[in-house]
């Protein structure tokens, strides 16, 4: 085993930087406006000739600014958001970029942990800051994992039971179309995680102002910001290594990951322009009875295949 | 040609029989729509209370008029009798100085809570010259009945992105359910109605015109309507026309922004955007005509400022051709969206007892099934000549509203192509000049996207106005939708606020500023 | 609502996609191009009347005595383009336009360009067979540039002399212009001849500041009255 997958979280930072512009751009194009400009007019160069990197300069943004602590929070309020970048930093490990990663038999369930690790750091984090705004979302977080949680680790066990294995590298391959059910759950699941249109409940700005990050700025405003375009890049490619994934080697393996990270995140895209908000308790409803009955679908389907056919 | 609306009905009354004659009208079916005071002078202090009718059409203007003493200004409270005189008796216990007795909530609406720590106390009585604004820290926090209960309180403003506008919205919640909810005004202070006094009838058309940037036609054009009261002049027919079309262009603006912007509150933010860009053609066709987007100044006393040619309304024919294409589909793309609809269905019900109660206007009081509006109670401009209706639902929820909201959009435009055929041929005669004001009173109601907007002025035959007084649609419904926050869950209250529409700055137009003075009691001015 | 139907909806949202963006590229800053633009005056008319000032109804006139010249100034900044100060002018020297000649004069290349043709009010533009709009983009790239330049308002100004009273010597608060028009105006209603008589005696009553009518009891004998 090599020690390629240490460049991951720079490829996951990097890539994540470039997909969470193709997010903002494809939105703002539904939306019948313009984004980010890819393309500036010589005339208004004045600072570059692109925005493509614009989530990158808002980052940076943020760490040149001052931080202000609230009086109340406790310790943990530094702490949470260092403590979900490195679990960010970890998840990528495992997750095979065009093949490489940290190949560990376990490193599926190690992955679940990881990426609800992240979750619960931000909601300690929110909590322990003492806004209101952030308690109201901390809890709806809480119910949106609980209630998500089941159809993701469901939805991926299916392909573990197909491939009898619970290592990631091994479970790769164009599961899209051998398990349907299982990528219709894991995708519903990732929009939770991500925080994409129909399920960003915890951060609805219209309810409460953003939910668990109200009283975070600064520089740990900017480690959030990191750890989230992270985490963009860690779902999309689990997603396009689980489902989308042809095995292949060299250049070629590149081009099969990429596209399929991309061919995701347009669809995350466009769920994201296309849906309003649901409402916690509707949310939470909706979770239960479609992801939930379809990931015991492909759990099912899944032995079927293995174990009858 | 369409008939002036009907002129104030005034009766005396005295102070003391108050109680009486308005539970006397309300059992008679009036809705109490404002009530105001205005320092007369020698009679002492005049308190208007305004009644309209509803189900007569045209429906009857009524005032019951009392004064009380300048000196000692009590007046017993009838907001025990109708909870639609709250606001209005506040409104005088802040501005005027009026004792209300037995008033149930006497708190400051829009004065800040602590105004008596600020302001009064600190210095002795009669000493005009130190009266200062005290900002120092008061020593203790300010009375507030929200605070004192022991929920976690969740405060909406005064600068929140659910509301456009800066006001303060405290709700005390229990986990997601709002127990209670109050509202603070006072944000957007302004002091319209008094500047309106001191300055002539043409500057306070534009002054009017400022009060709301969504309903400025139907703000001046409703002081106008009061000034030809007045004068007692003909408008003529291409004026009303026009007048009427730009109603109904800013209603199409106001309403597609109103239901874009339920889609922001709802998360859909798409929608909000094409929304902006399909109210662009309005704004366009609107600037036009006027030459301005927003702020149009084009209604003056006795007409219009600027011809509508027939090569505008070919423009305009266009792009209301455009409209007709493009309005459906965007409503077709909301209302297929599962999840913006379920976001509304069966949140924010409001029943036809509580919208009358609290005395509901406008697309709130149609989404509950009753039949108010202006344009038809009693008609103004030319909509007793065009061919429209009155739009309702049934279902009472805030996708009621909406949908009244969506359906208004497609009868304006109905309205608004009707209105273009006949300015193409009307005589060319755009303006009744007001050449002479007699002393007077004139009143006035119309329909703007909101609601039931009234004026009330009067003259004294120089060239400002004696007083100003003006209500707003927001005033009532605002109640109402404090009352529909209540038992809701915190989810839910941006989609019934959406779904109210508030304007906060047309609510928040009123302060006495004198000089930097203050006038707290005593009704001095 | 049917599910075709509803596919149908969610598709030409999504179809948006390809669409061009309807927003306008973010330049040097938009003017909605039927505004009915600033206000221009006419120096050659202006008398100084003051009739403009009473009548704005956002303060963005104001009138200014001082050293024997009135200043009539329009802050363009603080305007509402409300068109009152045109439709009150009693010479017909206001107007709003687009691109004042004081732009054109400070903005060198950007707003020089804009013909006088173009630059008609928005109430008569379309009535021109051609609306070029080329001639508003450079418009609204002169007030930006404007406002760049001067860092603060976009002012006209016109400066007219004060009468002299002819008896102690100070300043009136009218113009010399204001007063000539006056004179100029009564007398045309009146036939040559008795223009003539009376001419001498108003010019003289004209002339004269209040307290010295009273002093010198100044008074217009000749009054046109009595040769109606």
């Amino acid at each position: 085993m090599t020690l390629l997958f240490l460049i991951n979280p720079l490829i996951a930072f990097c890539i994540g930087i470039l997909l969470s512009f193709l997010l903002r751009k494809l939105n703002a194009r539904i939306q019948s406006r313009r984004g980010p400009v890819v393309r500036i007019p010589p005339a208004w160069r004045d600072i570059n000739r692109t925005k493509i990197l614009q989530p990158l300069y808002d980052i940076l943004k943020l760490f040149s600014k001052n931080t202000f602590i609230p009086e109340k929070a406790s310790p943990l309020f530094i702490i949470a958001p260092v403590m979900a970048l490195l679990c960010a930093i970890l998840a990528s490990f495992f997750v095979p970029v065009a093949g490489i990663s940290f190949d560990y038999t376990f490193g599926l369930v190690v992955l679940f942990y990881l990426l609800m690790g992240e979750i619960l750091c931000v909601i300690v984090g929110g909590i322990t800051s003492g806004s209101l705004f952030a308690v109201i979302g901390g809890v709806r977080e809480i119910e949106l994992l609980l209630t998500n949680e089941i159809p993701f680790i469901l939805g991926t066990f299916a392909l573990a039971i197909s491939y009898n294995t619970l290592s990631i590298n091994e479970m790769m391959g164009f599961n899209l179309i051998s398990n349907p059910f299982a990528a219709v759950v894991v995708f519903l699941s990732i929009l939770v995680k991500l925080h994409i249109k129909p399920f960003d409940i915890s951060d609805a700005e219209s309810e409460i102002v953003s939910g668990l990050t109200t009283e975070y700025s600064g520089k740990l405003l900017g480690i959030l910001e990191v750890t989230k375009v992270m985490m963009i890049f860690v779902l999309v490619a689990l997603f396009a290594d689980l489902f989308l994934w042809v095995p292949s080697s060299g250049l070629m393996a590149w081009l099969v990951f990429f596209s399929g990270v991309g061919f995701t995140s347009v669809l995350i895209a466009l769920v994201h322009s296309l849906f309003g908000r649901f409402k916690i308790d509707q949310a939470t409803w909706w979770l239960l009875r479609v992801p939930l009955v379809l990931s015991v679908f492909a759990v099912v389907w899944a032995s079927m295949w293995r174990y009858v056919l | 040609m369409s008939k002036r609306q009907a002129a104030l009905d005034v009766t005396e009354i005295k102070a003391d029989e108050v109680g009486t004659e308005v539970s006397k009208l309300l059992n008679q079916g009036a809705r109490m729509m404002y009530a105001s005071g205005v320092d007369a002078g020698v009679p002492g202090i005049r308190i208007d209370y305004y009644f309209t009718f509803d189900e007569e059409i045209p429906s009857r203007n009524l005032v019951l008029r009392t004064y009380v003493n300048r000196k000692r200004p009590i007046i017993e409270s009838v907001t025990p009798i109708t909870t639609q005189a709250d606001w209005a008796e506040r409104e005088m216990i802040e501005f005027l100085g009026v004792q209300v007795k037995n008033h149930p909530d006497p708190r400051h609406l829009w004065l800040p809570l602590n105004w008596e720590d600020m302001y009064s106390s600190t210095h002795p009585k009669g000493d005009t010259e130190s009266e200062r604004i005290n900002t120092s820290p008061t020593a203790h926090p300010p009375h507030d009945n929200i605070f004192s209960k022991h929920l976690s309180v969740v405060p909406y403003g005064p600068y929140h992105p659910a509301l456009i506008e800066s006001n303060y919205l405290k709700m005390s919640v229990e986990d997601e359910v709002v127990r209670d909810a109050d509202l603070k005004l006072g944000f957007n202070h302004r002091s319209v109605i008094k500047l309106m006094e001191r300055r002539d009838y043409y500057k306070d058309l534009f002054l009017a015109e400022r009060i709301c940037g969504f309903c400025n036609v139907s703000h001046s054009m409703t002081f106008a309507q009061a000034v030809e009261q007045i004068a007692d002049i003909t408008v003529p027919k291409k004026a009303l026309y026009t007048r009427t079309l730009l109603g109904e262009m800013e209603r199409m603006k106001s309403h597609i922004l109103a239901i874009g912007l339920m889609g922001d509150l709802t998360g859909f933010r798409t929608m909000l955007m094409h929304a902006i860009r399909i109210r662009e053609e309005i704004l366009d066709s609107l600037e036009i005509m006027s030459g301005q987007r927003i702020s149009h100044g084009i209604i003056t006393h006795g007409g219009i400022r600027n011809d509508v040619t027939p090569v505008h309304i070919d423009v305009i024919k266009s792009k209301l051709k455009n409209l007709k294409k493009s309005v459906p589909e965007y409503f077709d793309q909301l209302l297929a969206n599962d999840v913006f609809t379920g976001r509304l269905h069966k949140t924010g019900v409001l029943t036809v007892d509580v919208a009358k109660k609290f005395g509901a206007v406008g697309p709130i009081a149609r989404g509950s099934g009753i039949r108010v509006d202006i344009r038809k109670n009693s008609p103004y401009a030319a909509y007793e000549d065009v061919d429209w209706d009155v739009i309702t639902e049934n279902d009472r929820d805030c996708f009621a509203r909406v949908k009244v909201r969506m359906r208004e959009v497609l009868m304006s435009l109905h309205i608004c192509e009707q209105c273009c055929d006949v300015i193409r041929s009307a005589p060319s005669e755009l303006i009744t000049p007001v050449n002479e004001l007699p002393c007077g009173e004139g009143f006035s109601r119309t329909e703007p996207p909101r609601g039931e907007l009234l004026y009330h002025v009067a003259s004294n035959g120089t060239n400002t106005p004696e007083f100003v007084r003006l209500r707003v649609p927001t005033y009532p419904n605002v109640r109402v939708m404090i009352d529909l926050i209540k038992g809701s869950e915190i989810g839910d209250v941006p989609v019934i606020i959406g779904s109210v529409d508030p304007c906060f700055s047309c609510a928040d137009r009123v302060t006495v500023v004198n000089q930097g003075k203050v006038t707290v009691s005593g009704g001095r001015r | 609502m049917r599910f075709t139907e509803k596919i149908k909806a969610y598709s030409t949202l999504a179809v948006n996609l390809f669409h061009k963006p309807v927003t306008v590229r973010e330049s040097f800053g938009f003017i909605a191009y039927l505004s009915r633009g600033l206000p221009r005056r006419d120096d050659e008319r202006c008398t100084g009347c003051g009739a403009c000032n009473e009548r704005c109804s956002s303060g963005a006139t104001s009138i200014t005595d001082h050293d024997g010249m009135r200043t009539v100034s329009i802050d363009s900044l603080r305007c509402i383009f409300c068109a009152r100060c045109a439709d009150i002018c009693p010479e017909g020297a206001l107007d709003l336009y687009f691109g004042t000649v004081h732009h054109q004069k400070d903005m060198g290349g950007a707003a020089g360009t804009i013909k006088p043709a173009d630059t008609s009010m928005s109430r008569q533009c379309l009535h021109d067979d051609d609306l070029d709009l080329s001639a508003s983009v450079q418009y609204a790239k002169a007030i930006s540039l404007a406002h760049k330049l001067e860092e603060k308002s976009v002012t006209v100004d016109t400066l007219l002399p004060l009468q002299k009273c002819r008896f102690c010597g100070e300043y009136m608060p009218a113009t010399e212009k204001f007063l000539q028009v006056m004179a100029e105006r009564m007398l045309s209603h009146l036939k040559p001849e008795t223009a003539e008589v009376v001419r001498k005696d108003l010019e003289l009553y004209l002339t004269a500041c209040i307290s010295c009518r009273q002093k010198y009891s100044v008074k217009w004998n000749t009054h046109p009255r009595k040769f109606i």
